[in-house]
């Protein structure tokens, strides 16, 4: 109870904040003001709150990292010796790990426009009305369904003689139906849109959280001295949704690249390996094709892609932040 | 003072706001087209399915097509399991990472930006390559098809992504409200329980929304980590309906997915409230 | 407030993990024991729905075996199936009988030394005419037996029996015949030949079948990378394929097999080229065999062509780490045992590989006796007739095929340079 008061008092003291300054570091770079000096009890404090989460995520996930790392040099012989970098030279071979790059790169570029920019609309544009609310369901929920359920759905949608085919013959626009399953990069498109149908949810709730943290006033005062929606929008609530937009871009990011299940259950990442992404060639190099060498090469290269992406986009905006 | 704003009648029916009420309903529409055949083919009968998706139900077959995939699939011990695995696992990863979180960004701790790639790497990771490993792990260690075994696996995966949201919520708020708890004499731990955990509230009430759709949706681990009734996930089940040998007709799977849905999406409706921003002006 | 829904949340899961945790610990207690006589033996596979058959079939063994059963534990996906298996052979976890796939596929995993030699358990059945000896080679590595058969499924074309009686059609004795009622079943407005893609292995069905039916012999040289994918013979089944593309003899490939069933019963399908062990899921849509529907088995292209049919099974091995691999082997040798197997296969929906069992199922019964009599050469399905990674890759090429059926030449090119290397690393590899 006590915490609620305070909770309540700290966010009074946060609407006297200037917006800009509220917004932070994303990821820890800037400086921080040491409080008090260094000392082992405040060691000992952080050491508690810090290391339950950092020894899961180390023995469950970096340590089973380390050894993919450690596979992808040896070679994939029936009795695996070391083979250097040669698995990573196998996948310079291979013309179809290109397309499966570009095929990454394209979800990338797609889940970053997509769920972001539909999940940032959603959330700020039905803040205000009674109906908002069912309006924001309709996109949230999609989000509570599993995944082989949106895959059999999507397929629905997209096969030849599927729903957007039939909607767009209604619609007297036969010439524009395709074989969206069969086509590349149709193919992809087709699958980024069922993946924004069902992502689009994660944004929403996250940019309502961020909202939350704009103090109301800030809003008002603006909109009382005449300035329009998409003034108050733009230099008013975009910046401080900044925090905010480092994880939804970050999350959407990762999720893009690691994205499988849709593309699995939908096409298998054909025809003739068309449709493919890095995450599927691994799974195919590894599982299919017996080769864990070259699939854990495969899944490093991710691994360094996604990395470098985060890396690259959370410094910069903590530096533009500062 | 909030009143004289909240009066809306007063401000003139622009262009821009027949725009954006026009484009969230057209939003809302466009999705629930997939829903709504979601939901009509789910009610179709098996007798009248031909292979093509349907607009309108024909029909009300979906109770018998609910039966026919209880009779298929074992779905009882499955959702007991796996609402352990998600209240579980997602509350666990949920506290731990909030802890993460307070360590990184509000307490003075050395290299927190360390910290932060050390963690938040963990949802960067694709997840397949752990799968072998894991196993062999889990076999080593006896955890091999035990509940506890996979609830682990769950709670570690489920940790960085909360922290990541915990911890930029709380990069949010001023450090002079930090500093004013510890002049007053807060030990670490009071500051984190009274002060900082009520304000994360939002976020992690939708860190907690997200890893328990995440986990009660996982499959992969699911099945690669266990084979046993005691410990299988809902997933799984609803995976033996649809494998590839599967004789069960596709209205039969989806009517057991939507029911597979429930718990999650009742989810969303209780949490509904949480996220109705204090901002009642028009954007 | 909304602190206290989340406790409530939590208070409820707890309380739930809990029971499950309960339920848990009363289960071990029975499992736990171990120590006695083996009364059940652990059989992994990656189909949930054997379940209930497999419970069947367990009564039967337990008569013969003086008491050991099976207990049936699944993995609903193939992939992670094969993934867990391979994980999980050579250590102490692994199951006592493991399902797996013949050909090829069994060399791979026999080659790695992790498979108990049942060659005596296979001459016995043998000898006791309960095994169809033209099979052996499919479950034989380097002169050693690896597995049993699970059934043996001839791959025959389904039809839908009241659009070919309402067009006065019947399942077509030459390839002739066989065009003649794709022409009509197109002006009918069906789709004539389902051929499909997007399930990843199915692209492989039409090109087996038109080359087989065009050279049994070739596509045994073919498979086993005697013969060049380049050579005049392959470039003729594309040619054949082709043609039926162009005529519209054939889908749309982005139907999933799952859906045929309900294709073929709206007569929006005619024929669906698969193996018998469709046949169950074709009753599960609700269709009669024999009334709704039947099968025929492919005509020759090349009537001077020997006949064959393309045959697959599934196996049954025994890991050498089996944890109770004496058991295992006992009910190994009652498996092939025509009680067990006519239990087995009537669940099942297919046919057995003990020759004496005979289907009540009219389709399969006819099917059955149509292969015995033609006495046809039994070739092995194309997925386990040549190393996995060479298979895998060629199903991609032929769903190139068959969107640019006009690029036959280069995607055979692929295909033979695939096979090249696929090969060369095979048998560096041992094979």
């Amino acid at each position: 109870m006590g915490g609620l008061a305070e909770g309540r008092r700290v966010s009074s003291t946060v609407s006297t904040q200037p917006p800009v300054s509220v917004a932070g570091s994303a990821a820890g770079a800037a400086p921080r003001r040491r409080t008090r000096p260094g000392g082992p009890r405040r060691n000992l404090a952080a050491a508690a709150f810090l290391l339950p989460a950092a020894a899961l995520v180390a023995v469950v996930l970096l340590v089973p990292f380390g050894a993919t790392v450690y596979r992808s040099l040896l070679t994939d012989d029936l009795q695996p010796v070391f083979g250097g970098l040669s698995a990573y030279a196998k996948l310079l071979d291979d013309p179809a790990l290109s397309l499966s790059l570009l095929n990454t790169l394209l979800w990338m570029a797609g889940t970053l426009l997509l769920p972001v920019g539909f999940g940032l609309a959603v959330a700020v544009m039905t803040n205000a009305q009674k109906w908002g609310r069912i309006a924001r369901l309709a996109v949230v929920l999609p989000y509570a369904i599993s995944g082989s359920a949106v895959a059999v759905i999507w397929g629905y949608m997209l096969r030849s003689d599927g729903a957007v085919n039939q909607m767009l013959a209604n619609l007297g626009l036969e010439s524009w139906a395709h074989d969206w399953l069969l086509e590349d990069p149709l193919n992809t498109f087709g699958m980024i849109m069922a993946n924004t149908w069902q992502a689009t949810g994660v944004a929403v709730i996250l940019f309502l959280v961020g909202l939350q943290t704009i103090p109301p006033e800030t809003v008002e005062a603006a909109a009382i001295d005449g300035a329009d929606g998409w003034v108050r929008f733009r230099h008013i609530v975009l910046p401080q949704l900044r925090p905010v937009t480092y994880v939804v871009v970050g999350i959407s990011l990762a999720n893009a690249l690691r994205t499988f299940d849709v593309i699995w259950v939908m096409t298998q990442g054909g025809p003739a390996r068309t449709s493919e992404t890095l995450a599927l060639s691994m799974y195919r190099e590894s599982f299919l094709l017996q080769r864990p060498g070259v699939g854990s090469a495969i899944a490093v290269v991710l691994t360094l892609i996604v990395l470098a992406s985060s890396w690259l986009y959370l410094r910069g905006q903590g530096k533009a932040a500062r | 003072m909030k009143g004289a704003v909240m009066k809306k009648g007063k401000q003139p029916r622009s262009v821009g706001r027949v725009a954006r009420d026009v484009t969230v309903i057209g939003m809302a529409l466009l999705w629930l087209v997939p829903t709504w055949l979601l939901v009509v083919n789910a009610l179709t009968s098996v007798e009248t399915y031909t292979g093509s998706p349907r607009w309108v139900p024909d029909g009300f077959g979906f109770f018998d097509n609910l039966v026919a995939a209880w009779d298929a699939g074992d779905f009882g011990q499955a959702t007991a399991n796996s609402l352990g695995y998600a209240f579980v696992c997602a509350a666990a990863a949920v506290l731990v990472a909030a802890g993460a979180a307070f360590a990184v960004a509000v307490m003075p701790v050395r290299r927190p930006a360390l910290w932060f790639w050390l963690i938040y790497t963990g949802t960067l990771l694709p997840l397949q390559v752990f799968v072998r490993p894991l196993f062999s792990a889990s076999a080593e260690l006896d955890l091999y098809d035990s509940w506890t075994g996979l609830a682990i696996v769950y709670t570690a995966i489920c940790v960085p992504f909360a922290f990541f949201v915990i911890r930029n919520y709380l990069a949010t708020v001023p450090r002079e409200i930090t500093e004013a708890a510890l002049l007053d004499g807060a030990s670490w731990w009071r500051v984190f329980y009274s002060v900082h955990l009520p304000l994360a509230k939002p976020a992690m009430a939708a860190a907690f929304i997200f890893q328990f759709v995440w986990v009660w949706n996982e499959l992969l681990f699911g099945i690669s980590l266990t084979f046993s009734p005691t410990a299988r996930p809902i997933m799984a089940a609803l995976a033996d309906l649809s494998s590839g040998y599967s004789r069960v007709p596709p209205p039969v799977v989806l009517a057991a997915a939507l029911a597979v849905s429930v718990p999650t999406v009742a989810l969303f409706f209780a949490f509904q409230r949480l996220f109705v921003s204090s901002m009642r002006t028009n954007i | 407030m909304v602190i206290g829904s989340m406790k409530r949340l939590l208070v409820g899961g707890v309380a739930v993990t809990l029971a499950v945790g309960l339920a848990a610990c009363g289960g071990g207690g029975d499992s736990g024991g171990g120590a006695q006589s083996v009364s059940e033996v652990t059989l992994y596979s990656d189909n949930p729905q054997w379940k209930d058959g497999f419970e069947k079939v367990s009564v039967d063994l337990k008569k013969l075996t003086g008491g050991t059963g099976i207990t049936p534990l699944s993995i609903p996906s193939t992939s992670s199936y094969e993934q867990v298996i391979r994980s999980s052979i050579t250590t102490p976890k692994t199951a006592d009988i493991v399902k797996w796939w013949q050909g090829y596929r069994l060399q791979d995993l026999a080659r790695t030394g992790s498979l108990t030699d049942l060659t005596e358990v296979w001459d016995e059945a043998e000898k006791k005419g309960w095994v169809n000896p033209g099979l052996k080679d499919q479950f034989t590595y380097k002169g050693k037996v690896y597995g049993l058969p699970l059934s043996q499924s001839n791959w025959v074309v389904y039809y839908n029996k009241k659009l070919f009686a309402q067009l006065g059609l019947t399942p077509p004795k030459t390839w002739d015949e066989f065009l003649a009622a794709c022409e009509k079943l197109k002006g009918a407005g069906a789709a004539p030949l389902w051929t499909g893609q997007t399930d990843g292995w199915t692209s492989f069905i039409p090109f087996e079948e038109f080359l087989s039916k065009s050279d049994p012999q070739f596509y045994q040289d073919v498979t086993s990378g005697k013969a060049s994918y380049t050579d005049e013979k392959a470039k003729k089944a594309l040619a054949v394929w082709k043609e039926m593309i162009d005529k519209g003899y054939t889908s749309k490939t982005d139907i999933k097999f799952l859906d045929t069933p309900a294709q073929l019963k709206a007569g929006k399908l005619a024929m669906i080229p698969l193996g018998t062990w469709f046949n169950g899921t074709l009753s599960g849509a609700g269709l009669k065999p024999g009334e709704d529907y039947g099968a025929f088995l492919w005509p020759s292209i090349n009537p001077s062509a020997p006949k064959s049919v393309i045959v697959e099974s599934g196996v049954f091995a025994i890991p050498s780490a089996a944890p109770h691999k004496d058991a295992a082997i006992k009910v190994m040798k009652s498996w092939m045992d025509p009680a067990v197997q006519a239990t087995w296969t009537e669940f099942l929906g297919d046919t057995s590989a003990n020759p004496t069992v005979i289907s009540k199922d009219p389709v399969l019964a006819e099917i059955a006796a149509e292969v015995k009599a033609m006495n046809p050469t039994l070739l092995t399905r194309y997925w386990e007739a040549s190393p996995p990674a060479l298979v895998e890759g060629n199903v991609q090429d032929l769903g190139k095929f068959m969107l640019k059926p006009e690029e036959a030449d280069s995607v055979l090119a692929d295909m033979q340079k695939r096979a090249e290397t696929e090969w060369a690393a095979w048998r560096k590899a041992g094979g």
